[in-house]
C-alpha cells in the first residue's frame, strides 16, 4: 500500500471516529431529528407512492394492491380534467381566489404588527393582540355560520343595519350573489387570520436592535421614517421566508391555508360558478365517487402547480434580496 | 450520485416491498377467514314454507354476537344501541347486538372500502353499486343457501328479481319494497319523503280565499299575498328536495323517466323543462322566489320556516304536521295545509308520480364480516313480518296494538317518547314497505291532529306509476356511463339555479339552451343509449 493512501485511510477513520464521537455527544438531539425524518418519510414521502394511481385506472374494490396491479392508462385523467366543461372556471376560481388572497391577507399582518408596535399604551396593545388573534381558534364550520346569521337576507344582522342607515332599499343576497363571494372570502379570512400572523412579524420586530432606533432619532428621523428605514428593512428576511412559505400553499389559500374549507362551507349552488375551486371539485367528483384516479391526477397537477410556485418564488427572492428558503 | 440514486430506489423498493407484502398478508388471512368461501360448493334446499316455523336458521342460533355495524346517513336518529326497546327486544330475540357507527360523510365509506376496512354490517343508499362485488360484499344468495336456506322459499321471488344484479347475484334486499298485493293495501302508502307543496291557510282565508286549480292560479295567489305582507316569503323551496311544482308539470329531474316511446332518457332533458324553468324565472323575477333559498343548507331552510314567515314551501310530506306543531307549541298565529290537488298547467293536470318500486336503502354484508353466517340470521330476522313488526311498530303491548283494521293503536302518551326511547323505525335494516305504510297511517289514529302528511300520500297514492325497470337503468361503478351520469347531476344542480335566477326570460331561456348544449358535451346521448339497453334488458325480468 503506497505510504500516501495508508496516511488518508488513518485519517479517515480518524474522522469517522470523531464524527461518531460527536454523535453520541448529541445523541438526543440527533434522535429528536430522526423522529422529525421519520415522521416526514411516513405521512409525506411513503403517500407518495400512491401518486402512480393518478396514471392508472385503479378501482376501490382492488385495495392497496391494486396501486400496482391496476391497468396503466397514461395521462388518460389529467386529460379528462382538461377536456372537462368546468375546467377554465375551476382554474379562474382556484387562480383568482388565491391571488386575491394573497394579495390582501399578506400585507395586512405586517401593517398590523407594525401598528401595533408603535402603540405606546401597553393594556391596550395586548388587547388589541389578543382580540385579533382569538378568532384564529374559530373553525370555518362555525365562521361559516356566523357569516350565514349576519349576511342573510331574512334576518341577517348586516343587511338590517345597511337599511336602517339608509344605504340600501332592500337586503343584499350576500351569500347567494356571484359578485359578492369573493370579497366574502378574503374579508373573512382576513378577520380570522390577521391577528395570528401578526404574531411573527410582532416577534421579528421585537428582535430589531433597539440602538438602530436610537441612532435614528439621534439622526432626525421620525416615527414614520423610523418604520420605514429601520423596522420594515429589519424584518425583511422573515417577510421574504413568510411570503414564499405562503406563495408555496398559494392554491391552498396562502396563510390561512383556507381555499377549500371557505369555498366548500360558503359555496352553493347560486354562487358555484364562482366558488367551485380544483379541491372542492376534487372532493365532489373524485372522492365522493370514489374515483380515486382521478382525484389523484387532479391533485397532482395542483402540487406540481405550487411546486413549481415555491421554486420560482424562492429563486426570485434570492434574485432579488439574497434571502431564500433553500 | 450513483449512490444517491441507489439510496433512493432502494427506498421506494423497501416501502412497494412493504406495502406489498401487507396486502399480501391480507388476503390469506381473509381468505383463511372466510367461511363462506372454505367448503364451497354450496347449496342447500329446504321444505319450510312460512315465516312462523320455528325451524327457522335465526330461531336457532341466538347465542350472543356483535356486529360493527356502519350506518351510512349523518341524518340518522340513533347510533348506539341497546340503549332503546327495539334494539334491546333485537338483541333478546336473536343474540344479536350491533356496535354502531354512524357516517359523517359521505365520502367515509368510500375510504373504508378502499381501506379494505369495512365492518361487519353496512346499511347504506349511497353509491351502492361499489357492494354489487362478490370481492367486497357477499351475495345475499350464496349466504341464503348456505346458511338459511327456507329463506329462498319465503322471499317474494318479484323481490330477488328486483335485486339481482347483471351477476345474477343479489347483494342486499332494498328496505320499503312492495310487491304489487302490498301496494294494493288501503293501508299503505308512498314513502313519507314524497315532495309536498304548501300553503298558508290562515293567510288563504285572509285574502280571501282565491281559486287555486291551476300553477296560473298560484301566480294570482302570489302577488295578493306579496300585496298584502310585502315582507313574507313567498315561496321557500327546499334546498335539496324535489320541487313538487315540477311534479305538477309532469317532470322529474334526477330520476329517469320514459318518454310516449318507451324510450329512457335521464330527467332533466324532458323538453318540458323549458316551461318549468320559465315559471320559476318568474316566480323570481316577481319577488316570490329569492335566489338565497338555493344557498340555504337544510337546517336553515327548517329554521327560517320555523319563523312562521313563510306563504307557500315544498319539502317532504311530513312539513305542515312538524311546522304545525312549532307553530302550536310557541304561539304562532300560522297554519300550513298541504295542496291536495294536482294543479294543472296549460289546462292539464299532469302530476304522475313515477316509482322505481324496489326500495331505498340496503343492508350489506361485506367480506370482512367475521360471522356471516349469523348475520344472514339476523337478516332473516328483520326480514320477517315478526321482526318487521318490532323494527317499525315497536313492541306489541308497550308500543302498539292492532285495530280490527289492522292499523296501529299506539297507548297514551306514545306522541311524547323520543325514538332514542323507543327505537322504533331505525333498526329497520330490511324494512318492508308496507310496514312503514301502516305505521304512518296509523298516525292519523294516534295523532290527528297533526296527520296532514297521511292526506298527501294518500291523494299521491292514487296517482303513483309504478314501473321497477327504470330501477336498472343506472350505470355501473367506474364505468364512462357512471362518469357521465355524475357529471350530468353536477350539470344540472348549479345550472337549474342559474337559469331559474337569470335576469330576463330570454336569459333563462339562454341559459337553459347552454346546459343541454353542455349536457351533450358531457354524453348525455352515450348515457342513454346505456340506459336504454339496460332498460329492455330489466324489462325481460318483469315479462
Amino acid at each position: 500500500m503506497p505510504a500516501n493512501h495508508q496516511s488518508e485511510v488513518l485519517a479517515n477513520s480518524g474522522s469517522a471516529k470523531r464524527v461518531w464521537r460527536r454523535l453520541r455527544q448529541q445523541k438526543f438531539y440527533q434522535i429528536s431529528v430522526l423522529i422529525g425524518i421519520a415522521y416526514l418519510l411516513v405521512f409525506a414521502y411513503v403517500p407518495m407512492v400512491g401518486l402512480i394511481i393518478a396514471f392508472k385506472n385503479f378501482k376501490l374494490s382492488s385495495g392497496i394492491p391494486g396501486f400496482f396491479t391496476s391497468e396503466w392508462v397514461g395521462f388518460k385523467w389529467f386529460l379528462e380534467f382538461y377536456r372537462d366543461i368546468s375546467f377554465w372556471q375551476i382554474i379562474r376560481n382556484t387562480v383568482v381566489i388565491s391571488l386575491l388572497k394573497i394579495l390582501f391577507t399578506f400585507p395586512i399582518p405586517i401593517l398590523f404588527a407594525i401598528a401595533l408596535n408603535e402603540v405606546r399604551k401597553e393594556g391596550l396593545k395586548r388587547f388589541a393582540q389578543t382580540a385579533s388573534y382569538l378568532p384564529h381558534f374559530i373553525s370555518w364550520v362555525v365562521v361559516s355560520g356566523m357569516l350565514f346569521s349576519f349576511l342573510n337576507s331574512q334576518n341577517g344582522v348586516v343587511n338590517q343595519l345597511l337599511m336602517a342607515v339608509g344605504w340600501i332599499d332592500k337586503p343584499i343576497s350576500f351569500l347567494a350573489s356571484a359578485s359578492y363571494f369573493w370579497p366574502m372570502l378574503v374579508l373573512s379570512d382576513i378577520w380570522k387570520e390577521m391577528g395570528w400572523w401578526t404574531i411573527i412579524f410582532l416577534a421579528a420586530i421585537a428582535g430589531v436592535d433597539p440602538t438602530l432606533h436610537e441612532a435614528a432619532v439621534v439622526d432626525g428621523a421620525g416615527r414614520m421614517q423610523r418604520i420605514l428605514y429601520v423596522t420594515l428593512p429589519s424584518i425583511k428576511t422573515t417577510i421574504i421566508v413568510v411570503l414564499i412559505l405562503a406563495l408555496g400553499n398559494l392554491f391552498g389559500g396562502g396563510l390561512g391555508g383556507s381555499n377549500f374549507e371557505q369555498a366548500y362551507l360558503l359555496g352553493n349552488p347560486v354562487n358555484n360558478s364562482v366558488s367551485e375551486i380544483i379541491q372542492t371539485y376534487t372532493l365532489k367528483m373524485g372522492l365522493a365517487q370514489g374515483r380515486y384516479s382521478y382525484a389523484t391526477a387532479i391533485g397532482l397537477i395542483q402540487s406540481v402547480i405550487s411546486l413549481t410556485l415555491i421554486l420560482v418564488s424562492n429563486y426570485s427572492a434570492k434574485k432579488a434580496s439574497g434571502v431564500g428558503l433553500f | 450520485m450513483k449512490k444517491k440514486a441507489l439510496l433512493i430506489s432502494s427506498f421506494f423498493l423497501i416501502v412497494v416491498l412493504t406495502l406489498a407484502g401487507c396486502s399480501g398478508k391480507d388476503t390469506t388471512e381473509e381468505e383463511a377467514g372466510d367461511p363462506a368461501k372454505n367448503d364451497q360448493p354450496v347449496g342447500q334446499t329446504s321444505n319450510i314454507t312460512s315465516w312462523d316455523s320455528p325451524d327457522l336458521a335465526w330461531k336457532k342460533s341466538t347465542d350472543p354476537v356483535a356486529f360493527d355495524t356502519y350506518i351510512d346517513f349523518d341524518w340518522y336518529p340513533v347510533d348506539t344501541w341497546g340503549k332503546d326497546d327495539v334494539s334491546k327486544e333485537i338483541t333478546k330475540r336473536t343474540g344479536v347486538s350491533l356496535n354502531v357507527t354512524k357516517g359523517s360523510d359521505l365520502n367515509q365509506l368510500q375510504v373504508l372500502i378502499a381501506a379494505n376496512e369495512l365492518p361487519d354490517l353496512v346499511f347504506t343508499s349511497n353509491l351502492v353499486e361499489r357492494f354489487y362485488d362478490p370481492d367486497i360484499a357477499y351475495p345475499l344468495d350464496e349466504l341464503i343457501k348456505k346458511y338459511a336456506p327456507e329463506m329462498m322459499n319465503l322471499l317474494d321471488p318479484v323481490e330477488i328479481a328486483n335485486n339481482t344484479q347483471p351477476d345474477g347475484h343479489f347483494y342486499a334486499l332494498k328496505t320499503h319494497y312492495n310487491n304489487d298485493e302490498a301496494w294494493n293495501d288501503p293501508r299503505n302508502l308512498p314513502s313519507p319523503g314524497d315532495a309536498g307543496f304548501y300553503i298558508r291557510q290562515d293567510i288563504m282565508q285572509e285574502i280571501g280565499n282565491p281559486p287555486l286549480e291551476s300553477l296560473e292560479d298560484l301566480l294570482n295567489v302570489y302577488q295578493l299575498v306579496k300585496e298584502k305582507h310585502p315582507d313574507m316569503i313567498i315561496y321557500l323551496p327546499h334546498p335539496t328536495w324535489t320541487n313538487p311544482l315540477m311534479e305538477m308539470m309532469g317532470l322529474t329531474d334526477q330520476n329517469p323517466y320514459t318518454d310516449e316511446a318507451g324510450k329512457v332518457h335521464i330527467g332533466f332533458s324532458n323538453p318540458g323543462f323549458k316551461d318549468y324553468f320559465k315559471y320559476m324565472n318568474s316566480l323570481y323575477r316577481n319577488g316570490y322566489l329569492s335566489a338565497e333559498s338555493f344557498a340555504y343548507k337544510p337546517e336553515q331552510f327548517s329554521q327560517i320556516m320555523k319563523s312562521g314567515n313563510v306563504f307557500s314551501a315544498s319539502y317532504n310530506s311530513g312539513l305542515a304536521d312538524e311546522m304545525n306543531k312549532v307553530y302550536d307549541d310557541n304561539g304562532i298565529q300560522a297554519h300550513l295545509v298541504p295542496v291536495l290537488k294536482a294543479l294543472t298547467f296549460k289546462g292539464e293536470a299532469k302530476l304522475k308520480p313515477v316509482d322505481a318500486s324496489i326500495g331505498w336503502a340496503s343492508l350489506f354484508v361485506p367480506k370482512t364480516n367475521k360471522n356471516p353466517e349469523r348475520a344472514i340470521q339476523y337478516i332473516e330476522f328483520l326480514k320477517s313480518p315478526e321482526g318487521d313488526a318490532l323494527t317499525q311498530w315497536g313492541i306489541e303491548g308497550k308500543h302498539y296494538t292492532l285495530n280490527e283494521d289492522k292499523l296501529l293503536v299506539r297507548p297514551e302518551g306514545f306522541n311524547q317518547l323520543k325514538v332514542t326511547d323507543t327505537g322504533i323505525g331505525p333498526w329497520y335494516f330490511e324494512a318492508s314497505g308496507l310496514g312503514e305504510g301502516v305505521a304512518v297511517s296509523s298516525g292519523a289514529l294516534s295523532n290527528p291532529k297533526y296527520s296532514s302528511s297521511v292526506d298527501l300520500l294518500k291523494f299521491r297514492k292514487a296517482l303513483y306509476v309504478r314501473n321497477p325497470a327504470l330501477a336498472f337503468v343506472k350505470p355501473k361503478a367506474d364505468t364512462d356511463e357512471f362518469n357521465i351520469n355524475v357529471k350530468l347531476s353536477e350539470l344540472y344542480t348549479n345550472a337549474k339555479v342559474e337559469i331559474i335566477t337569470a335576469a330576463s326570460e330570454d336569459e333563462a331561456a339562454k341559459r337553459y339552451d347552454k346546459m343541454m348544449s353542455d349536457a351533450n358535451k358531457i354524453g348525455l346521448e352515450q348515457l342513454e343509449t346505456y340506459m336504454n339497453e339496460a332498460y329492455q334488458e330489466a324489462l325481460k325480468k318483469y315479462e
